[in-house]
């Protein structure tokens, strides 16, 4: 009898815990990660503090990871069943990811209305297997950079690129600190006629004399010691920022702390013609894109979507735009009378969309590695390029589980 | 025989029952974090596991595939050699473990001459290295070891009066030619993980040297035994047992020495500098190749095990002789 009593005493403390509750807006936490940096960070705090201004009940946390290491923290973490419920990242990650299941369809979230204010091009490469896999947030590809007090006149092709380059280089200041990452340097392989796929979505990078070219280009400019050719951001980085960079190679990401560093002496424009065929430096074309993870449950889903559509209106992009340098998705955002972002779009026009398919992963390292050993004497072009199509091909193989 | 064997048993187990009772929550922690993991990964490293399956635990079974693909470097990932990579982290350790004992027990000796003035602010100073975490010391040398703005070149081209532009990190030649498997990027490794490592084999010495009776060297010195004498006849023997552990020790550790390969050098340029630690997490990240991993894994379990006998038999025979 005592212990029916305790048992109902208890349940009687407990149920009046629940007193006093009654329906009011749930608070949500959302949490986001994303590689920005600089500006770019400063703009995302801003607009997370106005969004929360707005939106009281929700709170946003938001996590910097260095870019390399960001998709591989997403993929372990979200294919665990973990990981934010938003993540910044280029188009090409949306192939490997939706394969895996890792992010959330949104066509639902977004009609035709709303869609109609972003660049078409950026809302089509979002686009896997028919669905929108992602809200692009801005476009980017890389592009001359250069510091208009060390260089008047630009160079029109690589010839004369490597003429001036020699006349700027003294003591250490350098005319050139050329980014030999795969991405960065791209422009030049596909410039030289490389190829990345075949129809069957095979690699096809031996084909043609194409990698060849490019990388005895570019084996060229490092045995020329005028130039640093590295595989080192953060040295062609803090060097342009420092004025000891005439010019670099990058995105327009990285251009608000330039004009931060150096004010007006920032100046961007297409990269010079590739000398050895007369085309033009074909970057990847890419967006950057808000992902939402698939393993939030629906609420949760729709106050991200939410989120995303706040970072993608019109006054968000804007200050994006003005304050770091973002190529808007936004149509309706102003960017005319810039010179900067004129330099990007200009370059644009030359370069190749970024494929998203999943075989895309498997091409980054294998091709950084033939630059690199090709660029420390280890392999001689024909055979970094041979090594190269053989280890894209395996990878991707493996990954289609064959 | 048999049956009477495992009535004891369990009359053993029921007669302690209490016993089996306390420790039963730990032991079903330690099932769950210990021993499930490893024997999933045994299963994993018979299947093709990717990283689709880590939603869809379903692979295909491979049998010895992925044994098979790495003992004839068929990995798909760029750089995949296991046997450069298993000589060259045999090499690595006897490198490393012999600069650490050598440089250990030299300043051991030095510091333990008898009323040496400011001893204990020397052996404080160079017990720091040890007390930096490892990974903290790792990335500083690594930005030393940058070839155009790192301490290490400035350091050289003041000494040396003329620019100094070692390509530390990033140029995969040897520069010695002999050791041609050797890049630069080794030597860099090499330098850091000694710093790191030496302390720990000059306290170990210390404490040994500080443990032999001055009788004996005095009794060495009426006999007319040199300095040099006195050194390898008396205190190296006698400074052996207690060596002999922390060498093996020694062994074990840089064997495994993640911190300064993959912040250093990560296991770079082109693969010349990987162990197979490095190698193992490579091919999980960003390789995705959880299968293959697995195997790799249950590889580097056996050469580990391997090792531990054969080091635990030499030490046991040293501890007999005593």
């Amino acid at each position: 009898m005592k212990k029916v009593l305790l048992v109902l005493l208890v349940v009687a403390m407990l149920s009046s815990f629940f007193v006093g509750c009654k329906p009011k807006p749930q608070p949500v936490s959302l949490t986001i990660w994303h590689s920005w940096s600089g500006a770019e960070l400063d703009v995302l705090n801003e607009a997370i503090a106005e969004y929360q201004k707005q939106h009281p009940e929700i709170t946003i946390n938001q996590l910097q990871v260095p870019f390399d290491q960001l998709q591989n923290k997403y993929q372990t973490e979200a294919a665990a069943g973990g990981g934010p419920d938003i993540l910044v990242g280029p188009a090409d990650w949306i192939g490997n990811f939706a394969k895996a299941n890792l992010i959330a369809p949104l066509d639902s979230y977004f009609d035709a209305a709303f869609l109609a204010d972003y660049v078409p091009g950026a809302i089509e490469q979002v686009k896997f297997n028919g669905s929108m896999m992602a809200f692009p947030q801005s476009t980017e590809c890389v592009a001359l950079i250069y510091n208009k007090s060390l260089v008047q006149n630009l160079p029109k092709d690589t010839n004369e690129l490597v003429t001036l380059v020699d006349s700027i280089t003294q003591g250490d200041t350098y005319g050139f600190v050329y980014n030999s990452g795969f991405y960065f340097t791209a422009g030049y392989f596909f410039a030289a006629g490389m190829k990345l796929f075949d129809a069957n979505s095979d690699a096809i990078v031996s084909q043609g004399d194409g990698g060849v070219k490019a990388l005895t280009f570019l084996k060229n400019l490092a045995s020329d010691p005028k130039f640093i050719v590295a595989n080192d951001y953060g040295k062609a980085d803090s060097m342009f920022k420092e004025g000891k960079a005439a010019m670099i190679i990058n995105g327009p990401w990285a251009v608000g702390d330039y004009t931060n560093a150096l004010g007006d002496k920032v100046g961007v424009a297409p990269m010079p013609v590739f000398a050895e065929t007369g085309n033009p430096f074909a970057p990847f074309v890419n967006t950057k894109d808000f992902f939402v993870n698939a393993n939030i449950n629906d609420t949760q889903k729709k106050a991200a979507v939410d989120f995303i559509k706040f970072m993608v209106s019109k006054d968000v992009e804007q200050k994006f735009f003005e304050k770091a340098k973002h190529i808007p998705s936004n149509v309706k955002v102003d960017t005319s009378s810039d010179l900067i972002v004129g330099g990007f779009l200009e370059q644009m026009k030359t370069g190749v969309p970024m494929p998203i398919i999943p075989e895309m992963g498997a091409v980054w390292d294998p091709m950084q590695t033939a630059i690199d050993s090709v660029l420390a004497s280890k392999a001689m072009p024909q055979d970094a390029i041979n090594t190269a199509q053989t280890t894209i091909q395996d990878k991707i193989n493996a990954s289609r589980g064959q | 025989m048999v049956d009477k064997s495992d009535i004891s048993m369990w009359e053993k187990l029921r007669r302690h029952r209490l016993a089996y009772y306390y420790i039963l929550p730990s032991a079903i922690v330690m099932a769950l974090i210990t021993a499930f993991p490893i024997f999933y990964q045994i299963w994993m490293a018979f299947t093709n596991f990717n990283i689709t399956n880590l939603r869809n635990p379903h692979p295909d079974f491979v049998g010895l595939g992925n044994f098979i693909k790495i003992f004839t470097n068929k990995v798909p990932l760029e750089n995949f050699n296991f046997w450069r990579t298993f000589a060259f982290d045999i090499f690595w350790t006897f490198a490393n473990v012999f600069l650490h004992v050598t440089i250990g027990i030299s300043l051991a000796v030095a510091l333990n001459t008898p009323r040496l003035a400011f001893k204990k602010i020397y052996r404080t100073l160079l017990v720091i290295p040890w007390a930096v975490p490892s990974y903290i010391s790792a990335l500083i040398w690594r930005n030393m070891f940058d070839a155009d703005f790192g301490a290490v070149n400035q350091i050289l081209s003041n000494i040396l009066n003329m620019t100094v532009k070692i390509p530390w990190l990033t140029n995969p030649n040897a520069p010695i030619k002999i050791l041609s498997f050797l890049s630069y990027a080794f030597y860099a490794d090499l330098i850091t993980n000694v710093w790191l490592g030496f302390p720990f084999m000059m306290v170990v010495a210390t404490g040994a040297l500080q443990s032999i009776p001055n009788e004996i060297f005095e009794a060495a010195e009426i006999d007319g035994v040199n300095e040099r004498g006195k050194f390898f006849k008396i205190t190296l023997p006698l400074i052996r047992s207690a060596m002999l552990p922390a060498i093996m020790l020694g062994i074990v550790w840089t064997f495994n020495q993640f911190n300064v390969i993959y912040l250093v050098s990560g296991g770079g340029p082109l693969g010349t500098t990987e162990i197979l630690v490095t190698q193992a997490y490579k091919i999980v990240n960003p390789g995705g190749l959880y299968g293959v991993a697995s195997a790799f894994g249950l590889i580097v379990f056996f050469i580990l095990l391997a090792i531990t006998l054969i080091t635990n038999r030499i030490t046991r025979a040293t501890e007999s002789q005593i």
